[in-house]
């Protein structure tokens, strides 16, 4: 009996050693490499999405949202269907263009025909109800992976103000061009990161290691924008394009009490949720990047230097206007060779007169006309909250001979941008302060707001001199060569403009931009619009073709604004 | 002295495996209010899919055409000094 104990407890002895021994190797020698295999199989992390901010109309309405896509992916080893009939069967899914079918077939083919992938993405930026199509079709080996899809609800209207989101470099997701550009740092959002130890079924382990980097969201962007004042501006200005048979055109409605552009729409357009299909000549908004020679809608600004710096009065008479202007070995005519002598400044204005304009330009001067369209913004970049402003500007100051300064005077010979040429006729319209154009008007995270209050600029002019002008412009919309269209009793103060278009150092004889500014009721403006059709074919004047669709516009701003006539 | 030490052991040890009880059970409450709060984010995104698409103007005025209803062509501004009927 005790020899059975004493070999009893030899044995326990021997066991409790080799498990001391067992023990050692693993939790000393190997504890290392085990633990190492612990947290690689309870540690898990996983990235925070921070989707990319919206930009909304005035009203809250979205124009540009970041909505639920999907990435469509094939797993090579999981496949049982052969590349050719896979391809056939989800090709249709991703174009919408019957033509593009075939390539679209042929594209998905080589993807799953290259040898040594094992994980082939097919698809990008897939719809939610493409996705359930697919899904519902039970092919093996191709599954899906959630990713932003940014969607544009309005399609192409004010595109080239939104601009579009691409890929960097990196294959991150970039704002181009417009509002996505220029605020694409505060619409992008960070990422955050969440690692933390879980067990066998995936719960979280409280008392493990956990590290978590919070996902900051993109900011909301409310525009300025007037998604009807804008939709009315798309459609009144396609119908004008065809009508008229232009090339381009544009137009832009500002308030010119605060800056805000509260429409800007531009032909040709494109759809920023498809921008790959188109050329990168589509993507540049022509009312902040391309520059053109105004013509006579730049007269009022030239005039109300005029009057402000009080070279000549309203009714100054004009000592010239008898005939062509001789300057150098330039002659200047009228653009319908019809001469008034003694017209007042009220004439040379309602009568869109070039020589008038000479005259007006000899008073001031060119030194003090450089100094006043620098004070109207010429020539300088206005700020606006938009990527891809651009500034042609203009001629340095003392180098401006007398041809220069008759031909500016009525709008030859110098460029502008048209979101410089409507801020500048903004400043008659605010009682001579000039305001800085602003897109976007409050910027939102989660419940917090910060207004972009408007940045008014210095005075320009004095009202004495705003009101003048603003009396000729009256004058020149209701009994100028675009009075035929005008509507009455509204207050409208404007100026036709047709200008010629510099082809390699001289002028083409049959191409013109045909533009119209203005802004009512004058007495108290709601709105100052700006409208330019390029090359129109039916008639190269402004008067018969920017001009009315100016006044169309109008008519439904009027009703949209509650602007009633007086009479 | 050693009967103190085996309680407050024993002690040690119940206190020990009730907080790993505690703990594993509100790892697995995290889990499914993590669960949930992943749905709710889904049917949050679906819902502003579908806000987002049902706000479009650009939508409501095919539908609106579509429904055979047009802008008034002509729009007349009444004086209110001028009566437009009177009795006699």
């Amino acid at each position: 009996m005790r020899g059975r104990i004493k070999l009893l407890g030899f044995a326990f002895l021997i066991s409790s050693a080799a498990l001391i021994v067992r023990l050692f190797f693993w939790q000393i020698i190997k504890s290392q490499e085990l633990a190492n295999w612990a947290r690689l199989q309870q540690t898990s992390g996983r990235q925070l999405q921070a989707p990319r901010g919206n930009i909304l109309a005035s009203d809250g309405g979205f124009l540009a949202a970041t909505t639920q896509g999907w990435l469509v992916y094939a797993s090579k080893s999981d496949v049982v269907s052969d590349a050719k009939t896979l391809a056939n069967k989800l090709a249709p899914f991703f174009v919408d263009d019957p033509s593009l079918l075939l390539a679209e077939v042929a594209r998905v083919q080589d993807l799953l025909s290259e040898n040594g992938s094992v994980w082939i993405p097919l698809k990008h930026r897939v719809e939610d109800e493409t996705k359930s199509t697919i899904e519902a079709m039970n092919l093996a080996g191709i599954g899906f992976e959630p990713e932003d899809l940014r969607s544009y609800p309005e399609a192409s209207i004010a595109a080239q103000v939104l601009g579009f989101v691409g890929k960097d470099d990196e294959g991150l997701d970039k704002g181009y061009f417009g509002v996505e550009g220029y605020y694409d740092l505060e619409l992008s959002g960070k990422e955050g990161f969440l690692q933390r130890e879980s067990d066998a079924r995936g719960i979280p382990i409280l008392s493990g290691t956990s590290r978590e980097i919070s996902a900051v969201g993109g900011v909301d962007l409310l525009t300025h924008l007037d998604k009807t004042i804008q939709l009315i501006a798309e459609k009144k200005l396609t119908d004008g394009i065809e009508k008229y048979g232009a090339k381009s055109g544009w137009v832009v409605v500002m308030n010119p009490k605060t800056g805000a552009i509260v429409a800007m729409a531009a032909w040709p357009s494109y759809d920023p949720a498809e921008y790959w299909t188109f050329g990168n000549d589509y993507f540049k908004n022509p009312v902040i990047s391309d520059s053109f020679e105004p013509g006579s809608i730049f007269k009022p600004l030239v005039m109300a230097s005029a009057l402000d710096a009080g070279a000549v009065e309203p009714d100054t008479k004009c000592d010239i206007c008898g005939g062509p202007a001789k300057i150098d070995k330039y002659s200047i005519e009228t653009w319908n060779k019809e001469y008034r002598p003694d017209s007042t400044m009220t004439d040379v204005i309602v009568h869109s007169d070039n020589v008038g304009m000479v005259f007006v330009g000899n008073r001031l001067g060119a030194d003090r006309l450089y100094d006043y369209l620098s004070k109207f913004g010429i020539g300088q970049m206005t700020g606006i909250d938009l990527q891809g402003e651009a500034n042609p500007g203009i001629r340095e100051k003392g180098t401006w001979n007398i041809v220069d300064l008759a031909t500016a005077s009525f709008g030859q010979g110098i460029a502008v941008t048209p979101i410089q040429m409507i801020r500048a006729i903004g400043v008659i319209a605010n009682d001579g302060v000039i305001m800085e154009p602003q897109v976007v008007d409050k910027i939102a995270l989660d419940g917090w707001q910060s207004d972009i209050k408007p940045l008014a600029g210095e005075r320009v002019i004095s009202k004495k001199a705003a009101d003048e002008i603003t009396a000729m412009m009256v004058l020149a919309a209701s009994e100028g060569e675009a009075k035929w269209t005008a509507i009455g009793g509204f207050g409208v103060a404007g100026k036709t403009g047709t200008a010629q278009i510099p082809v390699k150092g001289h002028y083409d004889e049959d191409k013109t931009i045909g533009s119209f500014v203005g802004f009512a009721p004058a007495n108290d403006p709601k709105f100052v619009m700006l409208v330019s059709l390029t090359e129109p074919q039916s008639s190269p004047w402004a008067s018969e073709t920017a001009a009315p669709l100016w006044f169309s516009i109008a008519n439904e701003l009027f009703v949209y604004l509650g602007i009633q006539p007086k009479s | 002295m050693t009967k103190k030490i085996i309680i407050l052991v024993s002690l040690l040890a119940v206190a020990t495996v009730i907080l790993a009880i505690d703990s594993s059970a509100k790892g697995a409450v995290l889990a499914s209010l993590e669960n949930e709060s992943v749905t709710l984010e889904k049917e949050n995104r679906q819902l502003k899919d579908d806000l987002v698409s049902a706000t479009s103007l650009t939508n409501t005025q095919k539908i609106a055409e579509e429904a055979g209803l047009i802008k008034p062509e002509k729009i007349i501004y009444l004086n209110i000094l001028e009566p437009v009927a009177s009795l006699q």
